[in-house]
């Protein structure tokens, strides 16, 4: 199960609107690489983890993920709470607007609402752990795209914190593929 | 406004990060080792908690920087904040080396100091919400009249944390 903690894991104060910046962001929310994506991709993949220390890394990672979540959700939510209807207009919402007024969604930049197609789960340890390796690189990318979309150093410095957390992961990850891959009885990925 | 004020930005400012310990793979790249005793390594390259929160990985031989941005220094504005920071940081240091020890569980000084990172939490969360408010269901605080769960801004509005 999972306890609540009323605080960021790390903290984001965005002070001046930008609907534009929004508009991107919420990939890392909802889209292929986001942070939606990652917690439910770990979390999913965790049952048939060969052993208990991929139970754990895939938990305590996938947990983790779930914070991520919550500071993209913010940085969205910041970013647009006190946006007019027309500065919505403006920058591309307006079909945001009528959906779902100022509520957050999870979509990609595109506005393509989130799917679990994004990630697959294949029972095989290797396979997926080579998904989970991948899914940190691309998320590292798209955050620098992200960080090269905007001046605002109050969206910045959570964003450069985000991307630093998918080298660590994806160095966890891999650690992990590894010792697998040295160490599981072949076939590797039968129990 | 009890949010982290982010020192003032100026492009000069986003010089290289070059607070950084040489890269030191070794042992990452010596998986085969069942042991993966790498106690003295590791603890040579970590970060204080303080640079960990900051730079965003507590293992400097991990960091990797993006162009020339730098780590923003957070810089807490009164008491609130500085007991916020403390945990924060406590808290982050104490989860980097528990993601660390799930794949090398046999590494003893990597115990010890997630045992001292998790003690140094648990006062700090302590001592941040007899004075705040809880930060959890399960925090003492709670033994109190009014509910105080609500107190607090939630993370996402003004004042929240």
């Amino acid at each position: 199960m999972w306890a609540y903690e009323k605080r960021l894991q790390y903290p984001v104060n965005i002070k001046k609107k930008d609907i534009r910046m929004a508009k991107f962001l919420v990939t890392q929310y909802g889209g292929s690489n986001g942070e939606m994506a990652a917690a439910l991709r770990y979390l999913n993949q965790r049952y048939t983890m060969p052993d208990n220390r991929g139970k754990a890394l895939l938990t305590d990672i996938g947990t983790e993920e779930l914070a991520h979540i919550e500071m993209i959700s913010t940085m969205i939510y910041q970013l647009v709470k006190d946006a007019s209807v027309e500065e919505l207009l403006e920058a591309g919402l307006g079909s945001h607007y009528a959906e779902h007024n100022r509520a957050l969604y999870p979509t990609d930049a595109n506005g393509v609402p989130f799917t679990v197609a994004y990630f697959a789960t294949t029972g095989d340890p290797l396979a997926d752990l080579s998904e989970d390796m991948a899914a940190e690189q691309k998320a590292r990318a798209v955050y620098e795209n992200l960080i090269d979309l905007t001046d605002d150093p109050d969206v910045i410095a959570p964003l450069l914190w985000l991307r630093q957390r998918e080298i660590v992961h994806y160095q966890r990850f891999k650690e992990l593929f590894e010792y697998y891959q040295n160490n599981l009885p072949q076939p590797r990925n039968k129990k | 406004m009890n949010n982290f004020n982010f020192e003032e930005f100026t492009y000069e400012d986003m010089m290289p990060f070059n607070n950084v310990t040489l890269p030191n793979m070794d042992m990452l790249q010596n998986p085969s080792d069942n042991q993966m005793n790498s106690s003295n390594m590791q603890t040579a390259n970590l970060a204080t908690p303080n640079q960990a929160y900051v730079q965003g990985n507590l293992f400097n031989n991990l960091y990797q920087g993006y162009k020339n941005y730098r780590p923003f220094p957070l810089v807490a504005r009164n008491e609130q904040e500085q007991a916020f920071l403390n945990y924060s940081q406590l808290a982050f240091a104490a989860h980097e080396v528990n993601l660390y020890l799930d794949n090398y569980p046999n590494d003893r000084s990597m115990i010890r100091l997630y045992n001292d990172y998790r003690v140094a939490t648990l006062e700090a969360q302590r001592a941040y919400e007899q004075k705040y408010g809880p930060i959890t269901v399960m925090s003492d605080t709670l033994n109190n009249f009014p509910w105080l769960w609500q107190e607090q801004n939630f993370p996402w509005d003004e004042g929240g944390m």
